[in-house]
């Protein structure tokens, strides 16, 4: 957090003291004159070896070759900037001497800054600031972004390094060392901005470079200092290293910025160094063509080389835009509206030429003035541009264009519009209001013959034009799909079909005698907005539809619902009715047959007891003695069947064991069974006791038939007011997930039957079985 | 009659059973028993009660099914109105589980209700006498009943051959190849009834409960060929 705050710290210190250091020798370079002349001591003459043509010393006629006789009056080599730095900055006055000429000349420089030298210093201190403030804001706004704080740190130096020049070329204290020191250290600064930018791409090439950079620089600052205090003179070896670390720095940076045009094309990055670079471009074009050209080629320039350094600015302000924007403009689009632009310039600016050439305004035809009128014609484009811009909104204020503009906009406003209205007649109304029309009407057929019709305005009211209209719908559907003027023999003016994947719409408008009139140009946004109509108004007929349908289902499921209690009632009575038919047939077969059997049987005893017969009588007694037992016997077995006597008379946990007993006696099996929180005398509802007993008789059927167990467990017990009963057995198990479709296929009824009949007594059945583990049954009643 | 007392002494007898042709078949035939008098039937549980304390009896002929009432219901009811009545039960189908509940109320009989007369006849006068009375086949069932409590070794391979008839033994080898009373009936040529009779019988002479015992006490005592 400190470290953070700090570091923030460090970001507003560094611009203070940019503005003060700025500020400071802005101030003093307007008291000084800049002389702008460098010479050399040759055998003891103090030869003019270079001079600024801004200088004072050029505008005073020394050239270079001239020898320097005096400075102040005094020999030059006691001049301390002479000893120092080979200038005469500061120097009140000049003696100099043309070669070839006899007589000395001796030339006064003036106290302070002429006022044309002054505007060129303002403008570089311009320049200077833009970096700061550019940079400033950038790292102010993107604070987290590496790349805005390395470009702050680059545009700082750069910045500096462009404020300290004036301040540098008139050897101000301090300032000659401060800007070699400064330019020295801008290369490495450039080169850390581009190795994070557009990402980080810290490579060798940048990590060598900027190590060999920092060396160089240190050497030059130490160099400096040495320079500074008069212990060494090596004044244009200074000046060579500065610029050749500058160089090398400059070409790292291209290279950096060369190997992003590589990137594949949807890359954000790509898009953005391509931005980068047509900044760069721009920054830099202006002062090649009128700068940098004309000293090529040796002509004199005909715009002030300063106006081009102004656009150097657009490199720092298209690095701010980059960064911190997050959403860029395509580059490719930029570069396209950029190069039509410029050719549209040049092209102009060639009519431009002529026309002045055959006017006679210009005399000759020459590349200097080409490039004047190019500029020229270039800030005119602009400016034309600026103004219509301005004009036009000016223009829209005042709402001069009405008409085609006006339906437009009548046309946004409606689809904006379309959307918060709901009620399908509201729609349309909007819609008739919106285009100022008399009448509309729209037909809606879905692929399943839904229909739908809706009518406004004079429509409404005459349904002898709806048919018509509805005749042409149906003549034209599918034929002509696009939108037509109406003949004159039709209610309506315009028709526009619309065709979906599952409907058909026509839509017409206008009534026929309407004062309105399309016009053929207005088509295509009309038939935009009918679509929009058309597929609001389809939207609501699908909702209907599907409310319908919705509510429809709604009712069916609380039909099946009443079914399904309805069925089950029918269940509960089925089972008693069941039960209830059981037990009279048993009893009936008991009462009648059985006894009957019964006394018959008896009867044969005694005749065989007491009354002798011969053999033949006897064997046929016999047989019939056997064919009565064997009658009884399986009367006595269907009772028991039906309606097991010792369930009725003996309760169900006798008549439980006695069932147990009697299948273990007739199947290889070993039923244990365990009673808990129960006596054998008690007794429950006959209901309750017959479903617990046919759901034990049913589970032990089912593991005598289909387990392959031999020993089943059965359990009962009391748990509060419910009987819980299980029957486990250790066989094959099965999948109980298809319990579900036995009761579809009506396979296995009685597991089924028997959950069904449990229900009926508000108890349930859980079925648990695993494949070769086992099953278990527990049925579990709520004794009332 | 007054001589006749002295060598008879004629066991009065009720007969309660809601069945009339049967029950008339029933005093039919002991009409002809001389030391036996039917005195009274009746038809369901409180006719019974009625008759039993409006009329001196000294034998009850109960069938267990009364429309109205459990037959072994009724036996705490007779006592209670006449404690010195005795009372045998009768019943239509399989005795099992009635048997012991009946004997454990008080009755002093149980007869099935297609036992020959003579059986009927001689039950009610043991019954008459102090004694008890059973159905054939009864006794055993009560008795291995009591006796599955005691645990005991069958002896060896040759006492079991012995007990069980060669029929029997032709039984339990198909109920040890784990074939079913029906199966078995058919592959023996013979009806389930008599299946079950010899299973029955089978059981009771190994003294045993359960078929799967029968099979294991089977194949321990070396019966079987496997």
């Amino acid at each position: 957090m400190l470290k953070k705050l700090f570091l923030r710290q460090t970001y507003y210190l560094a611009s203070a003291a940019f503005i003060i250091l700025s500020l400071v020798y802005f101030a003093a370079n307007i008291n000084q004159a800049y002389v702008g002349l460098d010479f050399t001591n040759v055998n003891g003459k103090w030869i003019v070896t270079s001079n600024d043509s801004h200088g004072v010393g050029y505008k005073l006629g020394i050239r270079v070759g001239d020898q320097i006789l005096k400075i102040n009056n005094d020999d030059p080599g006691s001049y301390s900037l002479v000893q120092k730095w080979n200038e005469a900055e500061g120097a009140s006055s000049l003696q100099f001497l043309r070669p070839g000429q006899s007589s000395a000349k001796t030339v006064k420089i003036p106290k302070r800054t002429g006022v044309l030298e002054l505007l060129s210093e303002i403008l570089m201190m311009i320049i200077g600031l833009v970096f700061l403030i550019l940079g400033f804001i950038t790292w102010f706004k993107r604070y987290f972004l590496v790349q805005a704080r390395a470009l702050f740190w680059s545009n700082w130096f750069i910045g500096l390094a462009i404020v300290l020049a004036p301040a540098s070329g008139r050897a101000l204290p301090f300032a000659k060392e401060l800007e070699f020191i400064i330019v020295s250290l801008v290369p490495l600064f450039l080169i850390k901005f581009v190795s994070v930018f557009p990402f980080e791409n810290e490579n060798l090439i940048n990590r060598l470079s900027r190590r060999m950079l920092a060396l160089t620089s240190v050497v030059i600052s130490s160099l400096m200092i040495l320079q500074s205090l008069g212990i060494v003179h090596l004044n244009s070896l200074l000046k060579k290293l500065v610029l050749s670390s500058l160089t090398i720095g400059i070409l790292v940076v291209l290279w950096n910025l060369g190997t992003l045009i590589k990137l594949p094309n949807d890359k954000q990055k790509k898009n953005q160094a391509n931005i980068v670079l047509i900044g760069i471009v721009i920054g830099f074009l202006p002062f090649i063509l009128l700068t940098a050209v004309p000293v090529i080629f040796n002509f004199p320039q005909k715009v002030n080389a300063e106006v081009t350094y102004l656009f150097i600015v657009v490199i720092p302000a298209t690095l701010y835009y980059v960064i911190v924007h997050r959403y860029l403009p395509d580059s490719r689009r930029l570069l396209g509206i950029i190069i039509s632009f410029f050719v549209a310039g040049i092209g102009t600016s060639i009519v431009v030429i002529f026309a002045l050439f055959f006017l006679k305004i210009v005399k000759t035809l020459s590349i200097e003035v080409y490039l004047a009128t190019l500029f020229l014609t270039m800030v005119l484009l602009i400016c034309f541009c600026f103004i219509r811009v301005v004009l036009n909104k000016f223009l829209e204020k005042l709402a001069l264009f009405e008409g085609n503009r006006d339906l437009k906009t009548r046309v946004l406003t409606l689809n904006k519009s379309l959307t918060s209205i709901n009620e399908e007649d509201q729609i349309l109304e909007e819609v008739v209001k919106s285009l100022r029309i008399e009448g509309a009407f729209i037909i809606v057929e879905d692929d399943k013959g839904g229909y739908l019709k809706r009518a406004v305005g004079r429509f409404l009211t005459e349904p002898s034009k709806q048919i018509e209209l509805e005749e042409f719908f149906q003549t034209n559907q599918r034929i002509n799909l696009e939108a037509k003027i109406l003949t004159d023999d039709l209610p309506a003016e315009l028709y526009i079909p619309y065709i979906t994947n599952n409907f058909t719409c026509g839509i017409f408008f206008g009534h026929r005698y309407s004062h309105v009139d399309f016009v053929l140009e207005e088509l295509p946004l009309i038939t935009l907005i009918s679509s929009q109509l058309a597929q609001r108004l389809i939207t609501t007929f699908v909702i209907k539809e599907l409310s319908k349908e919705i509510k429809d289902l709604a009712q069916r499921s609380l039909d099946s619902q009443r079914r399904t209690q309805g069925l089950q009632g029918i269940t509960i009575s089925l089972f008693r009715s069941l039960e209830k038919e059981r037990k009279s047939i048993a009893c009936e077969i008991h009462d009648g047959p059985l006894q009957l059997g019964l006394d018959l049987n008896r009867w044969l005893k005694y005749l065989v007891e007491e009354c002798p017969s011969n053999v033949k009588t006897a064997k046929a007694i016999a047989h019939m003695q056997e064919l009565v037992q064997d009658l009884n016997f399986e009367l006595r077995l269907i009772c028991n069947d039906l309606r097991p006597p010792s369930l009725t008379d003996l309760g169900l946990p006798l008549a439980i064991e006695l069932m147990c007993e009697e299948i273990m006696q007739k199947e290889l099996l070993v039923i244990s069974l365990e009673m808990a929180g129960i006596s054998r005398e008690d007794r429950f509802e006959e209901e309750v006791e017959l479903a617990a007993y046919r759901f034990l008789q049913e589970g032990i059927t089912n593991v005598v038939k289909h387990s392959g167990s031999n020993k089943l467990k059965i359990q009962i017990k009391m748990n509060g007011a419910r009987i819980e009963l299980t029957v486990q057995d250790s066989g094959r198990g099965f999948d109980t997930s298809k319990i579900e479709d036995w009761s579809l296929t009506g396979a296995h009824f009685g597991i089924v039957g028997m959950k069904e009949r449990l229900a009926s007594l508000g108890g349930d059945l859980q079925i648990v079985s695993t494949i070769q583990q086992g099953t278990m049954l527990k049925a579990t009643i709520p004794i009332a | 009659m007054a001589f006749n007392s002295q060598e008879f002494e004629i066991v009065r007898v009720i007969v309660v059973d809601d069945h009339t042709l049967f029950t008339e078949g029933t005093v039919t035939l002991l009409s002809y028993e001389p030391r036996i008098s039917v005195v009274g039937v009746a038809k369901n549980g409180l006719e019974c009660l009625s008759l039993v304390s409006n009329t001196r009896a000294d034998v009850v002929l109960l069938d267990i099914k009364l429309p109205d009432v459990c037959g072994t219901d009724l036996i705490d009811k007779i006592r209670t109105v006449q404690p010195e009545v005795k009372i045998i039960m009768l019943t239509g189908h399989s005795p099992k589980g009635y048997v012991t509940i009946s004997r454990n109320k008080g009755a002093n009989g149980f007869l099935l209700k297609d036992c020959s007369v003579k059986e009927m006849i001689q039950g009610i006068l043991r019954v008459h006498n102090g004694g008890a009375c059973f159905s054939q086949g009864m006794e055993t069932s009560l008795q291995s009943a009591n006796d599955s409590n005691n645990a005991h070794s069958l002896g060896n391979s040759e006492v079991l051959s012995t007990l069980l008839t060669p029929r029997e033994i032709e039984v339990i080898e198909l109920v040890s190849q784990g074939l079913r009373s029906k199966e078995i009936a058919s592959a023996a040529g013979i009806n389930v009834r008599t299946v079950d009779f010899h299973v029955s019988n089978i059981l009771l002479k190994l003294k045993v409960n359960t078929r799967l015992e029968a099979v294991l006490k089977y194949k321990e005592g070396g019966l079987s060929d496997f």
